[in-house]
């Protein structure tokens, strides 16, 4: 039969039924706008700190929202999962950008201009485009349960509810598609082919041999439960789990312009009662929006080297601890309005805290759970609060901590031994220093670990003996020098850490220098990321930029052959938090002979070393250690060389190496790779 | 209950970078101040006193120049109520039994319970200082204690004094007393954040040691007990000669000295290598070996 491509809109309904659609679908919106005022609610007032939302960057944000949320960059780093929200994501895009054409057609173009669109090869493209979409979506939702309910994996929790809605959104494109195929075998038109899931069940339908009038009364009866369960489904999402379709997108939003490599500073000390947050309302709006954001997809989890040392952390499991404290406290402040009451501050605390003691101490701020949430989400700018108010209000830590606290305050370095050492590293060595009134190019600011530590010194003079050869004006500090912070702030210390960072700002800001050199990768990000908080604006360079910058413009010349399998290790300050991964590789590739090994995490996916998050100086709860497990998953690509360029890796690998017991590989920073080349 | 902790702030004296006997061999821009730790645990005894018993007042009173100041407020971070300064520029001056002499005075004044002190400052390590203040305000004495306890009615103590090799005494004594204490007494706290905010503004009573109305000027040399004369140095370590085995004959250790040492000994030095495993499976089959520990 032959006839012009295109379909009957409410066909085998009657047109009297437009009306109820609309009556159920404006129901539908009047649920899903009331849904979302009380989650705003939620979302507004249980925080004391009412930060306004910024809308600033947008380009920034739009851009996020478009690769994160609609390409799915970040989901699909992760190739199962990935593509199965993303086929479940699409294919209802699709499906609601066809829905909206029908819409366009009988609501606007009909009765204003008397056109039908939706025909001929357009109709086809249509059709086309939405069956493929729909089959993609079912393929999404059965790879969805088969991973929930089949193979589930461990970071995956099995709840009633994730089981309904899946199944739910199964019953949505199963009966779209049941519809299609009830009228595609009663029409009995062979150009519909391509109306492919459709075309496939109206043969099965076919096949079962009904007489007209009862698939005309079947399709009347799936229409219905399609549109209840459609309907249903936009009504349910501000009361299920598919609240992520608003939070998510919107965090992305929020969040796109945060920067993981920075902790918010705490601001004027002298007017505040309370600091760091030992309650839910303490949160800020947007670490507050980031818990509601959270679709408990785990992928944190796999990532968080706390979790996979057996470490009592998991970031997934302390937002969803956070996130039900904030809805219990919503709540109880909704009923609270409600009823006329005044608000209470500080309702209820049962003195354990919002996490336990032994999970904020576990995380190393290796910032992996941010870099691996699809939505922008950061564990560890709430476990940093905690910690603030356990340092801060309660000086409630392992006494090692106060004890390097101390050392830090009193000899301003962290290894306590003061600045009458600071300068022993140079071993006699002639070295420029800068003073007050003098100029110089670079000043090398060479931090704790390179003055003090015994490994590490021979690298920062490994490094200075370099710049020295490549003939650059360089300067250090001296005795001037002073810890810059960094494991102070990360293990909570604020107090202290803007006291020291005030002093070297002011320091600084008296020298005359065009920049700062950095042999660490925490000074660097320091000094370069976190200063400008402080009013401490410098140029700062990491000595890999330095160097590949030097051997690119053909300053330091390699001579030497190393016949060497190189595993290159990213530090988590460099590569994570300033994304510098690509010039280090370029540095060992310029020495001929280094065959370069990559781990299965690497780059910005890199693995902590255990060190960072005040850790280096704090004992390791429980479970395996992490530098351990970093050094048994490099050792088995099997190099000859592990290199890095941080001192406190280099000193939790070769701890690593010696504990673990592998033998025929060596520790070594890229400097002194380069520095044996030269 | 009063509680009076006395405190010092101490150059920190590991530093030997200087040249100066005067400056402790301290390079002037080396030098790091610090609250004594043994002060610091007078000062967190008192405070947990003040903890279990309510109604306790802890003072703190130090003697110095503008750093002793810097002391004092980490005293009241902690969580110490009031805080004297005595300030002088010249207590490196005084021997400590003029510096008793000159903190007993207005302590005299103030009514008290228990006077705690470090045992010793880590810069001079005397430790006079205590015994001395406890006989000129005449109260019962006791150093070295590492364990308190005060009696319901607050009239008597019950203490653990540390004698060597571990062994304790047990002691009591009535009150007011003063106890200087041991390491290992307790682990001072780190003052909240709260707490430091409020010290920094806290007001120090500030008073002149010389307007104090004391009988005898302290700073006078001639009422001074003690005297420093000099300071010396540490003497330059001895080069490690060869060891030379006790169990040869006088001429055979001659000779062998002469040799420049027995290198016999060299030989039989073993480093181990590898993991830490591996040492120490190794370091224990060498002891075995060798007899030194048994199965």
């Amino acid at each position: 039969m032959q006839g012009v491509w295109t379909r009957e809109i409410f066909w085998n309904l009657g047109s009297d039924k437009k009306i109820v659609v609309y009556l159920l679908a404006f129901m539908a919106m009047v649920i899903l706008a009331y849904g979302l005022y009380r989650r705003y609610f939620l979302w507004r007032k249980v925080s004391r700190t009412q930060e306004p939302i910024s809308f600033n960057q947008w380009g920034k944000r739009i851009g996020a929202i478009f690769i994160d949320g609609l390409l799915q960059r970040r989901v699909l780093r992760e190739y199962y999962p990935g593509a199965m929200h993303a086929f479940i994501l699409w294919g209802f895009i699709v499906l609601f950008l066809g829905t909206l054409t029908v819409a366009i057609q009988e609501d606007f173009t009909v009765p204003f201009m008397g056109t039908v669109f939706l025909k001929g090869l357009f109709y086809f493209c249509y059709k086309l485009i939405l069956n493929v979409a729909g089959l993609l979506a079912v393929i999404g939702v059965l790879m969805a349960l088969i991973r929930r309910y089949g193979v589930r994996p461990e970071r995956l929790s099995q709840s009633f509810e994730n089981g309904i809605i899946l199944l739910w959104i199964l019953i949505v494109l199963v009966t779209g598609f049941i519809l299609e195929g009830l009228r595609i075998d009663h029409l009995r038109n062979d150009w519909e082919v391509f109306s492919i899931g459709g075309w496939v069940l109206s043969k099965v339908i076919s096949a079962l041999s009904l007489d007209p009038g009862s698939i005309l009364l079947l399709h009347r009866g799936f229409w219905w439960v399609h549109l209840f369960a459609a309907l249903g489904l936009i009504a349910s999402i501000p009361f299920s789990r598919l609240i992520h379709l608003v939070t998510s997108p919107a965090n992305v939003f929020n969040r796109a312009t945060t920067s993981q490599a920075t902790l918010l500073p705490i601001k004027r000390f002298e007017i505040s009662q309370s600091f760091g947050v030992s309650e839910v309302s303490d949160f800020s709006g947007s670490q507050i929006f980031d818990l509601d954001a959270c679709t408990q997809c785990g992928r944190c989890q796999d990532n968080c080297p706390a979790h996979l040392s057996g470490k009592p952390l998991s970031p997934k499991k302390a937002i969803e601890a956070l996130k039900a404290e904030w809805l219990e406290r919503g709540n109880s402040l909704r009923k609270q309005e409600r009823s006329g009451a005044r608000r209470s501050e500080g309702a209820k605390s049962n003195g354990q805290g919002l996490l336990e003691e032994e999970v904020i101490w576990s995380c190393t701020f290796c910032m992996a759970c941010f870099e691996s949430c699809p939505v922008y989400i950061s564990c560890f700018d709430k476990i940093i609060d905690l910690r603030r108010n356990h340092v801060l209000m309660k000086s409630q830590f392992f006494p090692e901590i106060a004890a390097f606290f101390k050392t830090v305050e009193t000899f301003g370095d962290t290894y306590g031994k003061g600045r009458a050492y600071r300068e022993n590293w140079t071993g006699g060595m002639d070295m420029p220093k800068l003073l007050p009134g003098s100029q110089t190019d670079l000043l090398f600011w060479v931090g704790c670990q390179g003055a003090y530590h015994d490994r590490s010194s021979l690298i920062a003079s490994s490094l200075a003996g370099v710049l020295k050869q490549a003939g650059l004006d360089f300067a250090i500090l001296g005795k001037e020098e002073n810890c810059c912070g960094d494991p102070v702030r990360r293990i909570g210390d604020e107090y202290l850490f803007q006291k020291i960072a005030k002093r070297n700002i002011g320091l600084l800001r008296g020298l005359h220098f065009k920049r700062i050199l950095t042999y660490c990768p925490h000074c660097f990000n320091m000094l370069k990321n976190e200063y400008p908080q402080l009013g401490g604006d410098f140029k700062v360079v990491h000595y890999t930029e330095l160097l590949g910058d030097l051997i690119r413009g053909g300053n330091l010349k390699i001579q030497r052959e190393m016949e060497r399998k190189v595993a290159y290790h990213d530090p988590c300050y460099l590569a994570r938090a300033n994304n510098i991964h690509e010039v280090p590789r370029e540095i060992l590739r310029s020495i001929p002979g280094i065959a370069l090994l990559e781990s299965h995490h690497s780059k910005r996916q890199t693995f902590c070393c255990g060190a960072g998050g005040g850790h280096m100086w704090m004992r390791e709860i429980r479970g395996k250690k992490i530098n351990e497990v970093r050094v048994k998953e490099l050792s088995e690509i099997q190099p000859d060389i592990i290199a890095t360029s941080c001192p406190y890796c280099l000193v939790m690998f070769e701890d690593g190496v010696k504990s673990l017991g592998v033998e025929g590989i060596r520790c070594l920073d890229l400097i002194e790779m380069i520095r044996e080349a030269l | 209950m009063k509680i009076i902790v006395y405190v010092k702030q101490v150059k920190y004296v590991y530093a030997q970078t200087g040249f100066d006997p005067k400056q402790n061999f301290i390079g002037p821009d080396d030098i790091i101040h610090l609250l004594n730790p043994f002060d610091e645990m007078a000062v967190e005894e008192a405070l947990r006193v003040k903890d279990k018993h309510p109604n306790t007042e802890v003072l703190v009173i130090s003697l110095g120049d503008q750093f002793a100041e810097e002391g004092l407020r980490r005293c009241l971070a902690m969580g110490a109520d009031r805080a004297i300064h005595l300030y002088t520029e010249e207590d490196e001056r005084l021997d400590s039994k003029a510096k008793a002499a000159v903190l007993a005075q207005p302590i005299r004044n103030l009514r008290f319970d228990l006077i705690f002190c470090g045992k010793e400052s880590i810069d001079d390590q005397r430790g006079l200082v205590g015994p001395y203040l406890a006989e000129a305000l005449k109260i019962p004495f006791v150093s070295r204690v590492v364990k308190l306890e005060i009696d319901e009615s607050r009239s008597k103590t019950f203490l653990h004094r540390a004698l060597e090799r571990g062994n304790r005494e047990t002691m009591e004594t009535s009150l007011p007393a003063l106890f200087t204490v041991e390491k290992g007494i307790n682990v001072p706290r780190y003052p909240t954040l709260p707490g430091r905010l409020m010290a920094e503004t806290q007001r120090i009573e500030r008073f002149d040691p010389k307007d104090l109305g004391l009988s005898i000027d302290p700073f006078d040399s001639g009422s001074y007990l003690t005297e420093t004369i000099r300071l010396s140095p540490p003497k330059p370590k001895k080069r490690a000669g060869a060891a030379v085995d006790a169990k040869l004959s006088a001429t055979d250790r001659l000779k062998s000295l002469m040799k420049g040492g027995d290198s016999k000994k060299k030989e039989d030095t073993k480093i181990f290598e590898g993991s830490s495993d591996k040492v120490l499976n190794e370091f224990e089959r060498v002891l075995k070996e060798n007899g030194i520990t048994f199965e």
